[in-house]
């Protein structure tokens, strides 16, 4: 388990992180967003000790982190490089290298996942001669190359074609199905939700939610799409009810914690044939825009179930 | 898993080591010196065969001079080949270019004819003899014993500190020596900082930084980088001295082999101190365009103690070039050149060498510092106060 507890960090007047805290699960994907300038680059490179927290702490199963602990991470940072003049398969068995492994074992790790990662062909050639995609795959190739016990990954799916995007989720389901936990951010908040076992928020340095989709959606009120009636009348006689929006025959209302669905769901019948009533269950981004643009006193503590 | 730090500077080193020597450049690098320095050698065999031996022809009447002359250009260390000839066949070898000159006449009447000039050694050696051998019958007509007064006339040459027969030699192998460090320093310290930049404007530096520390990276790149310059250079060395030896031009002074050994030890220290300068320089901007403004200064304390040397060649006893040669910067270049000479005293040299290794500490602790503050910055030039500031 990866704990972050109480980080911060200041470039001159500039607040980067203010007393960030979460953890990472065993075996958890955990979708780091927010947007530019947020502070999710600067809290990977703490974890990565590129950069130094000016308070707080970084812990893996209980232990402050240290450079072996390190040495033991994934890590793909947001500024891509590799050296440009060198082979992929040097290159690749050099970091291996780098991170610990023995010679031998470097030289099998770096067969497999250029294999894995469909670029075994590519092991002689320079890294620049490669196509953007391909430099991509050996970035990950490069994160991947040592085994890590834990994968950091800054962007990983920027600009990647979306047959690319499925190996690298592919890849990180498969690691935290075998117990390696990783951490990556994204702006695509689609895919966010779709691979990220739990999801954190981040705005102006400040962890704003965290959680599964599941339980950042639990402190909103109940939304329910109704189909049907082609006017929205029938709500306004149900107490506890108010209309959102109305649109022919889609009408959306907002239940207070008092009313019970079941009684929207009667009115509704009894203004009309009723063909879908459906909870409202907003995507990422609405939630993602609803928490960012929530101001600083009102953040939501969804911190940890 | 576990990585010591001498595996770390060991793994990096090794990468930069290789990432040279295997270039195809480091080859031709290599060969173009080679060349330019066998050139050099090819140059001094030609000229020095040609004013070395000199043939010369004498008529009838000039024959009776064939010994003295001979004698004359022994003593000089020239070779005088002497043919008798008759004055126009003699006259027709000159134009052939088969002789040099030819001597013809008669005491009181002596000629010397050339093709188109002759020759100042030849010149001087023909009126020497005709004066010696003209004024020793003068002085046997007078009755006075030509030897006799020979010595009458003799000067002893004594210098009031022992002369060394190798000052020539030992000069020549000195400047050489300080001009390679000074190349070799200049070369490596630049390949050093592209090097560095290199890894800044590919950011893979910040892939680096996640498993080893700045200094281990910096370290290693110092030993990768300067071990692929001992190499050529030594390289270069071993094939100018054999070279020297086959083909014989010029006698190396005894001590050469210890001043090479010294000098390649200068390398090691100079270049420590050099490169880790050229590191840090380097780590403070983020393009290879922005290089140059950051790593002249350096370039110009490499050059200030390479032109010192030539100064200091002529005077190596002198209190300045027995002070300058102590002080860290000079001493990498100034040393070996005074060595050669043999104008330093032990106790020199070891203050020389600690305080170098002193500087180089301080050097690679400052040096290690901007390093660590600069490297993982990019876009515009880094400060030098956020550089040295402690926390990064």
């Amino acid at each position: 388990m990866l704990e972050i507890g109480g980080v911060s960090k200041r470039y001159g007047n500039v607040v980067a992180l203010d007393d960030v805290t979460f953890e990472v699960r065993p075996g958890e994907i955990f979708g780091f967003v927010g947007s530019n300038g947020a502070g999710k680059t600067t809290l990977m490179r703490i974890v990565l000790g590129v950069l130094h927290a000016d308070k707080g702490t970084v812990r893996w199963q209980g232990e402050e982190i240290d450079a072996d602990v390190r040495r033991r991470i994934g890590y793909m940072p947001e500024e891509r490089g590799l050296y440009p003049k060198m082979k992929v398969g040097e290159q690749l068995e050099y970091l291996a290298e780098l991170h610990g492994l023995p010679r031998a074992q470097a030289r099998e790790a770096v067969k497999e996942w250029t294999e894995r990662l469909n670029v075994p062909k590519r092991m002689g050639d320079e890294v620049q001669k490669l196509s953007l995609g391909n430099q991509q795959r050996v970035q990950l190739a490069a994160a991947l190359v040592h085994g890590p016990d834990l994968l950091v990954l800054d962007e990983p799916f920027s600009g990647l074609d979306p047959v690319a995007v499925d190996v690298m989720s592919g890849v990180l389901r498969e690691k935290a199905e075998s117990g390696v936990p990783a951490i990556f951010s994204s702006h695509q908040l689609d895919l966010v939700e779709r691979i990220s076992d739990r999801i954190g928020i981040i705005a102006n340095g400040k962890m704003v939610a965290v959680g599964s989709v599941e339980e950042l959606r639990s402190g909103d009120a109940d939304v329910i799409d109704v189909a049907g009636p082609r006017s929205a009348d029938w709500a306004k006689a149900v107490p506890g009810l108010t209309v959102l929006s109305h649109e022919g025959e889609h009408t959306r209302v907002e239940l207070d914690t008092e009313t019970d669905d079941q009684a929207v769901l009667q009115a509704a019948l009894a203004a009309g044939p009723v063909h879908e009533f459906s909870r409202y269950r907003p995507a990422l981004t609405e939630l993602y825009r609803d928490v960012v643009s929530a101001p600083a006193q009102d953040t939501r503590e969804l911190v940890t179930a | 898993m576990t990585l010591s730090a001498t595996r770390a500077v060991l793994l990096i080193s090794r990468r930069e080591f290789l990432n040279r020597v295997k270039t195809r450049s480091f080859l031709i690098g290599t060969a173009v010196l080679v060349l330019i320095l066998a050139g050099y050698l090819v140059f001094f065999t030609v000229i020095g065969g040609n004013s070395d031996k000199s043939t010369l022809g004498v008529t009838p009447d000039t024959a009776q001079l064939a010994e003295p002359l001979k004698a004359n250009a022994t003593a000089r260390g020239q070779e005088l080949e002497i043919v008798q000839v008759d004055e126009v066949a003699g006259e027709q070898k000159v134009r052939d270019g088969e002789l040099d000159a030819l001597l013809s006449g008669t005491s009181g009447s002596y000629r010397l004819s050339g093709k188109d000039e002759v020759g100042n050694t030849l010149r001087s050696i023909v009126q020497n003899t005709t004066s010696q051998v003209t004024i020793s019958a003068a002085l046997r007509d007078a009755g006075v014993d030509p030897q006799a007064a020979t010595a009458r006339s003799n000067v002893e040459v004594s210098t009031l500190e022992p002369a060394d027969p190798d000052r020539g030699g030992q000069i020549v192998v000195g400047l050489v020596i300080a001009g390679l460090l000074y190349i070799a320093i200049l070369i490596y310290g630049n390949t050093i900082a592209l090097g560095v930049v290199e890894e800044k404007s590919s950011r893979v530096i910040e892939l680096l930084l996640a498993t080893v520390k700045p200094w281990q990276l910096m370290l290693g790149k110092v030993i990768g980088v300067g071990g692929a310059g001992l190499l050529q250079f030594t390289v270069i060395g071993v094939i100018a001295a054999v070279g020297v030896r086959v083909t014989g031009i010029a006698s190396l002074p005894a001590s050469t082999l210890g001043t090479v050994v010294f000098g390649l030890m200068w390398f090691v220290l100079g270049f420590f101190l050099y490169a880790t300068l050229f590191a840090a320089a380097a780590s403070l901007v983020s393009r290879p365009e922005d290089l140059q403004s950051v790593v002249t200064p350096i370039t110009i304390i490499v050059v200030i103690p390479f032109m010192v040397s030539f100064t200091i060649i002529d005077n190596p006893t002198s209190t300045l070039a027995q002070i300058l040669s102590i002080v860290p910067f000079f001493a990498p270049i100034l040393m070996p050149v005074l060595f050669s000479l043999g104008a330093v005293a032990a106790w020199q040299l070891a203050l020389a060498v600690v305080l170098t290794l002193a500087t180089i500490l301080v050097i690679a602790l400052i040096g290690g510092r901007v390093y660590s503050n600069s490297v993982l910055r990019t876009g515009a030039r880094v400060k030098l106060r956020e550089a040295f500031s402690p926390m990064g």
